[in-house]
């Protein structure tokens, strides 16, 4: 009895899991070119990507950078600044964050961040 | 740039097989247990400035599989027409369905999810770039909120799937997740074969890679499916121990879980709740303790990094495990986790079907372990958002459903050993 329950309801899962799935996935499909990709992330976080793409300039491969965040807000469990921040270290590979203002080679400092 | 990603996958097999004799794996598991490997060694050399690329793939896929040969347990070339019947048949034509539909999807997907890019995706960019773990980067106090202290087998097999590639690619690099499915999902073939009939097999086979929050979370390339995978197999590989009679030490399982912890901080919690299960369900302490040694000593040259490196943590259960920030909010906590396990749209039937099985199994020592399994899980579980000095209710929110992927997973793989008398009747007297 309890093989045959365990089939029944491993039966019944998967038909309401496969549809479900397929679906999802089918809706997930998504074709972008070379320069969307790259810059994905920014848009997912609708973030000011001419502001990260004047850093990148200002930036080299070798550089340590610090960004001075104007006036920040929360978001989610972290902040707007710090969401930037992190699309820097993503973006600005293989340049890392300064330890400290003081050890950067780089001083960013945006007017706000939208 | 994808078949260089499969050929250093298919070498990442090929070390799996070694562990797999070594550890008296199924073969089915090899390729999960390569990952594992590779995971491993790959991100205890990114600490010394040591790249894990070509060279090595190959070096330890020959070693590996000479290991294979030594021990006399390579894989033999028989052929035999698998007889799966109706149902067979449908779930195995659904799961290569399921593959190549997933493929173009995963191919083609931008890395915008926030852990993936700002994380996971960071660190593994950075360790291609680098070679290594440049403590510029990764004990940079300036990239602390990025979560530095979470152990580097994803990343660095990001990296080394980066190198095949000829470097990281945003898009592609999903492929390497929809690869970590198909190693997991061969890896519970491979154990399920020595366990329980096909008529249950393949269809619990689709129920775990057809449900949406596997099969969505994998494409978020976040850590949380991949570590589930090892929980997982740890899981099997546990209940195939206790079930033999609890002889030696629990090698294979404590492999998989240190693949596991060495995944996400959570897969501690995951260690500790299969611990103590093999514990309440065997009382062989020795052996359980022997398990924990190898699951600490696989996690060891990670924490002496972060402490040597001066590396803050407030995710790591340390000391900090004991500071309640929450008191009372266990109950509701351990409610929003229940949520997405019990939600049709996540994970469909399996924590039912896994009761259900509990019960009918009864007092078995593989149902003693499933059920001390899960109720530890979810009470670990819980208790990071006791602890946490974050806020709770949004970092639930935002990790809730994920985190329990291993207890899904875990009960997932459970249900079906559950159900087949041969399993249940082992042991209890």
């Amino acid at each position: 009895m309890r093989r045959t329950i365990c089939w029944v309801g491993a039966v019944v899962a998967a038909l309401i899991a496969f549809p479900t799935t397929w679906d999802n996935l089918s809706g997930a499909h998504v074709r972008l070119d070379r320069e969307a990709v790259q810059v994905a992330p920014g848009v997912h976080e609708q973030l000011d990507l001419a502001l990260v793409a004047s850093w990148a300039e200002q930036v080299g491969p070798t550089d340590r950078w610090w960004i001075v965040l104007p006036a920040d807000r929360p978001e989610g469990l972290t902040t707007r600044g710090a969401v930037y921040r992190a699309y820097a270290t993503f973006a600005l590979l293989p340049a890392v964050p300064a330890a400290s203002i003081a050890d950067a080679t780089v001083v960013l400092r945006p007017e706000e961040l939208p | 740039m994808i078949v260089r990603l499969l050929l250093a996958n298919a070498l990442e097999l090929g070390a799996g097989v070694g562990v797999a004799a070594l550890l008296r794996l199924p073969l089915g598991a090899s390729y999960l247990a390569g990952l594992g490997l590779t995971g491993i060694l790959s991100a205890h050399l990114a600490l010394v400035h040591v790249t894990y690329g070509w060279i090595m793939l190959v070096a330890v896929c020959v070693a590996s599989l000479l290991v294979a040969f030594r021990l006399g347990r390579l894989p033999s070339a028989t052929l035999t027409r698998p007889r799966l019947g109706l149902v067979g048949w449908s779930s195995l034509i659904a799961l290569l369905a399921l593959l190549l539909h997933a493929w173009p999807v995963f191919r083609d997907k931008p890395l915008d999810d926030y852990d993936a890019w700002a994380m996971w995706g960071m660190k593994g960019k950075a360790l291609d770039l680098f070679g290594w773990a440049n403590p510029h980067l990764f004990a940079s106090p300036g990239a602390e909120p990025l979560h530095l202290d979470y152990p580097l087998l994803i990343p660095s097999l990001e990296a080394v799937a980066s190198r095949a590639m000829g470097g990281f690619d945003p898009q592609r690099i999903h492929l390497q997740f929809l690869l970590f499915g198909v190693a997991g999902i061969a890896a519970f073939h491979g154990y399920f074969r020595q366990a329980i009939s096909r008529r249950l097999l393949w269809p619990w086979l689709v129920v775990i890679a057809a449900a949406p929050a596997f099969m969505g979370q994998l494409l978020t390339a976040y850590a949380d499916i991949p570590m589930a995978l090892f929980v997982g197999a740890a899981v099997l590989a546990s209940a195939r121990w206790v079930g033999e009679g609890a002889i030696g030490i629990p090698a294979a399982p404590a492999f998989f879980l240190a693949c596991g912890a060495l995944t996400k901080n959570e897969g501690v919690v995951y260690a500790a709740a299969v611990l103590v299960a093999l514990l309440v369900s065997t009382r062989r302490l020795a052996a359980v303790i022997a398990a924990g040694v190898v699951v600490e000593a696989v996690l060891l040259p990670w924490q002496i990094w972060l402490a040597a490196r001066h590396v803050h943590t407030d995710t790591l259960l340390t000391a900090h495990s004991l500071e309640v920030h929450h008191p009372g909010i266990a109950p509701l906590a351990l409610h929003a986790l229940l949520g997405p396990a019990v939600a049709l749209s996540a994970w469909p039937l399996i924590l039912p079907l896994f009761g259900i099985a509990a019960l009918l199994a009864r007092a078995t020592h593989v149902s003693v372990f499933a059920v001390t399994f899960v109720v530890v899980a979810f009470l670990g579980l819980d208790w990071i958002y006791v602890v946490s000095p974050l806020e709770w209710s949004n970092y639930l929110s935002y990790s809730g459903d994920r985190v329990i992927d291993g207890v899904l997973v875990g009960a997932a793989v459970l249900t079906p050993l559950l159900a087949t008398e041969r399993v249940s009747r082992i042991g209890w007297p």
